[in-house]
């Protein structure tokens, strides 16, 4: 019953199957930084259920997390390198193989395995290049030796120091898992390889006064990505309490039904990594202020909330990070007063939408989500927060983020 | 991909504005979207809104045009005409970019995509 709920928003997907992910045994190549357990940790939330992991190392805040979000998970870590056909065995009852590390030895090999025994690879990493960072995501099938391999073979054959990014980790793990979701419910795995690129970041980040304004699983990425980043002066905003429905996505929440999120999420991210946020358990609206922050970020579930949010930003010149998700769908819109005359709500015709709904279809209380759910996942939260995140530290370092829009379901993602 | 989008110059030489004008209507992220080609001559003082409604309302669409243009439907209804995330105003010169085929024909092209905005948490 209990796992039923948890998983409830995504069983509500048309044509999705739970059993595959939850059947499924995942063969993880980790690398000395944050990517695998990202990754492991958005797995076991949305269900999957065994994972065999080879790294040197693996995050034990983000494991921890993993394990309490979902009590049939089974994670066997073998601490090392991949550099040798031999243990490939390690793996053999794997259905596939996520191939996360950054040297070539690794790649190389895998991809060998996956053309020999005909199962597939799904290659993603952060990387860092000519003054560029960005990230790579490849879904590797027999038959898809294109030129595309090219690009997501390590230069380097053996490990050593590369680059590394929470933030663009939190992104490539989301888009690795969607691939995963994908190859285990026989949907189709993108054709393209799927690539992000932005000019290096050179800017020192200072201590920005930040308002998160929604605390479920955007908030919570948000909060991660920038507590990952550096940035420690944060305060989290929400009304709502912990419902078991949320746990398939809001990982840091897995001992706090009942509890409120935003006092919830400050107090874990101050207990995990020693931060200083704060939390007002409260609604946004007009009476909101929004005066001592630099930026607010929009993580909430409504476009009433995300009017008020984009009218104050204007009205106060704030800059604003505005993000939604569905199911299969995130989007990002960045106003900075400075640049931008348009605001998310504007740009994206909120108030033609609010304006056309009938006020007693449309009755917002607490916990709305328990009347009228959409379904959710994991997946395009932890994607859409790590594009907001990624787009404030642009905007820190001098440099204009597009307006993102994302979709899973197209091998056009973004 | 993204930064490769904020680099597109969109200043275009006196020549190029007597291009041809591609003009693509994608639904969401559909690798493929509506397209229409303005003549020279026929498109550079319209709005590019005016010239979208137009390739929208255009007659006789193959079977596939046709399924294009429904899925356009459903995106629009309760979501916007947005080119390269921003807002179309203004004349379609102001968007678009030159571009020429494998065989070095010149044009100009405009991606446009109909999104629909994501709420979460409530069924319409």
């Amino acid at each position: 019953m209990m796992r039923s709920n948890r998983l409830d928003r995504q069983l509500r997907i048309e044509g999705w199957n739970q059993q595959a992910l939850e059947n499924a045994k995942i063969g993880v190549i980790g690398d000395n930084d944050l990517l695998a357990s990202l990754y492991i940790m958005s797995a076991s939330a949305l269900g999957i259920n065994h994972v065999f992991a080879l790294a040197p190392v693996l995050d034990p805040i983000l494991i921890e997390i993993a394990q309490k979000l979902n009590i049939r998970f089974s994670l066997t870590h073998i601490d090392g390198f991949f550099t040798h056909p031999v243990m490939a065995e390690l793996f053999k009852d794997c259905d596939f193989m996520v191939d996360l590390s950054q040297y070539g030895l690794a790649n190389k090999l895998l991809i060998e395995r996956g053309f020999r025994e005909n199962t597939p690879v799904i290659r993603g990493f952060c990387h860092e290049t000519n003054g560029h960072q960005g990230f790579k995501v490849f879904s590797y099938l027999k038959g898809r030796e294109w030129r595309e391999l090219e690009q997501v073979v390590s230069a380097h054959n053996l490990p050593k120091h590369h680059f590394d990014d929470a933030v663009l980790g939190t992104i490539v793990s989301g888009i690795v898992l969607e691939e995963t979701k994908n190859l285990l419910m026989n949907q189709h795995p993108s054709d393209d390889l799927i690539l992000y690129q932005r000019k290096k970041i050179i800017s020192a980040y200072g201590q920005p006064r930040i308002l998160i304004v929604g605390s479920g699983a955007l908030g919570i990425f948000v909060g991660l990505g920038l507590v990952y980043s550096g940035f420690r002066n944060l305060t989290f905003m929400d009304p709502d309490v912990v419902e078991i429905t949320n746990l398939n996505r809001q990982v840091l929440f897995y001992d706090a039904v009942g509890s409120y999120k935003a006092q919830t999420l400050s107090n874990k991210l101050n207990a995990l990594f020693g931060t200083g946020s704060n939390a007002l358990v409260a609604y946004f609206d007009r009476n909101s202020d929004i005066a001592s922050y630099d930026i607010v970020f929009d993580c909430v579930d409504n476009f009433e909330s995300r009017i008020v949010l984009s009218e104050k930003s204007k009205r106060h010149g704030k800059m604003l990070i505005s993000g939604g998700t569905s199911a299969d769908a995130g989007q990002i819109v960045t106003y900075n007063p400075v640049d931008d005359s348009v605001t998310p709500a504007e740009l994206l015709g909120l108030y033609d939408l609010v304006e056309k709904r009938n006020p007693e279809a449309y009755h917002r209380e607490r916990a709305a989500c328990i009347y009228r759910p959409d379904p959710s996942v994991i997946m395009t939260n932890q994607i859409t927060a790590g594009i907001m995140v990624d787009s404030y530290r642009m905007l820190i370092d001098g440099q204009k983020p597009a307006n993102v829009f994302y979709d899973s379901t197209s091998s056009v993602r973004f | 991909m993204l930064e490769t989008d904020l680099k597109k110059e969109l200043q275009l030489d006196e020549a190029e504005k007597l291009l041809p004008l591609v003009l693509e209507i994608i639904p969401g992220h559909a690798a493929e979207g509506l397209i229409d080609i303005y003549e020279p001559g026929s498109y550079a003082a319209k709005s590019l809104k005016k010239l979208c409604d137009k390739t929208l309302n255009k007659k006789n669409l193959s079977i596939e045009e046709q399924l294009i243009v429904e899925d356009i439907k459903r995106q629009l209804d309760g979501g916007k005409l947005l080119s390269r995330g921003q807002e179309i105003e203004g004349t379609a010169l102001e968007y678009a970019v030159s571009e020429q085929t494998e065989a070095g024909e010149k044009y100009l092209y405009i991606p446009i995509r109909a999104i629909k905005p994501q709420e979460g948490g409530i069924l319409d």
